[in-house]
């Protein structure tokens, strides 16, 4: 695997809030897989995470595997995300994986899940997406 | 109405600073406002997509709570987003609708706008309706 040094201009805000943190590119498969470390401050009164903001974790996860599979050139910017929420996604650890499905030049079709630590799945999304250059946060400055 | 948004207020209702704004009975349409943080920020320099869902969810929940004079809460199956637009780091308009509310699934749908009145976002979600998480059945 090419070293994938523009993984460290991904961090954005939301890298926080989501926990993220990169764990490995098949490029085989086209899939990326991730570690999330759920937060307190996105729990509802349930116990799990906000179903909306599972969508999240899931777009997170999605996007890297398009922007790795570009060497980092472009990013997805989401138009369309269905997702299906399985089990109760609980504070603490997950795993995410995003997969490119179909990268045409002007649609991007990606799909996400998240996964328990025991690997049972909690959540699933595709989404559909228009390819544009990857911003980074000092685009984020310059702005 | 209004007190649910003063009482009860669960870490991702805070986190997302929801501020109720008005509740038609007629159509079963909640607004509010909502301030989105910095820290649901992508590096496009607006609310990251998937976080969009995360305002959306907190209306149409609020939408059925309204409906259901505070008995249920969803419990989301599936939702699907379209997004029309960035949404950006300032107040944005927030509206929920109950379409449907069975004994045992509820069909929802809403839509972020910004101030001038456009269209950012919009949100359908299958959901179970459930007892308010901690009340007394």
């Amino acid at each position: 695997m090419k070293d994938n040094i523009f993984l460290a201009s991904m961090v954005s805000p939301h890298t926080e809030l989501l926990g993220s943190e990169f764990q490995s590119w098949d490029p085989e498969t086209l899939t990326a897989t991730m570690r999330f470390t759920v937060k307190r401050d996105v729990i509802t009164a349930r116990g799990g995470v906000q179903g909306g903001l599972v969508a999240g974790y899931l777009d997170d996860v999605m996007g890297y595997a398009h922007v790795l599979s570009t060497d980092g050139e472009l990013a997805p910017l989401t138009l369309e995300l269905s997702m299906s929420l399985l089990k109760p996604v609980r504070e603490g650890a997950i795993i995410g994986k995003g997969r490119v499905v179909k990268a045409g030049r002007r649609v991007i079709y990606l799909e996400g899940e998240l996964l328990s630590d025991d690997g049972e799945v909690l959540a699933r999304a595709t989404s559909t997406n228009i390819p544009t250059p990857r911003p980074t946060i000092a685009d984020m400055d310059s702005n | 109405m209004t007190k649910i948004y003063e009482e009860q207020r669960s870490p991702s209702a805070e986190l997302m600073g929801s501020e109720f704004v008005s509740f038609d009975k007629e159509k079963g349409e909640l607004t509010t406002r909502f301030n989105p943080p910095a820290s649901f920020a992508s590096p496009r320099g607006a609310v990251q997509g998937g976080l969009i869902a995360g305002f959306l969810d907190e209306v149409m929940g609020g939408a059925l709570l309204a409906v259901t004079d505070e008995q249920r809460l969803p419990l989301n199956l599936d939702m699907s987003l379209s997004f029309m637009r960035m949404v950006p780091l300032a107040p944005i308009i927030a509206k929920g609708r109950v379409v449907r509310a069975g004994n045992r699934v509820a069909f929802l749908e809403g839509e972020l706008y910004d101030e001038a009145g456009k269209l950012l976002a919009r949100a359908r979600s299958t959901a179970l309706p459930t007892p308010v998480p901690g009340a007394e059945e």
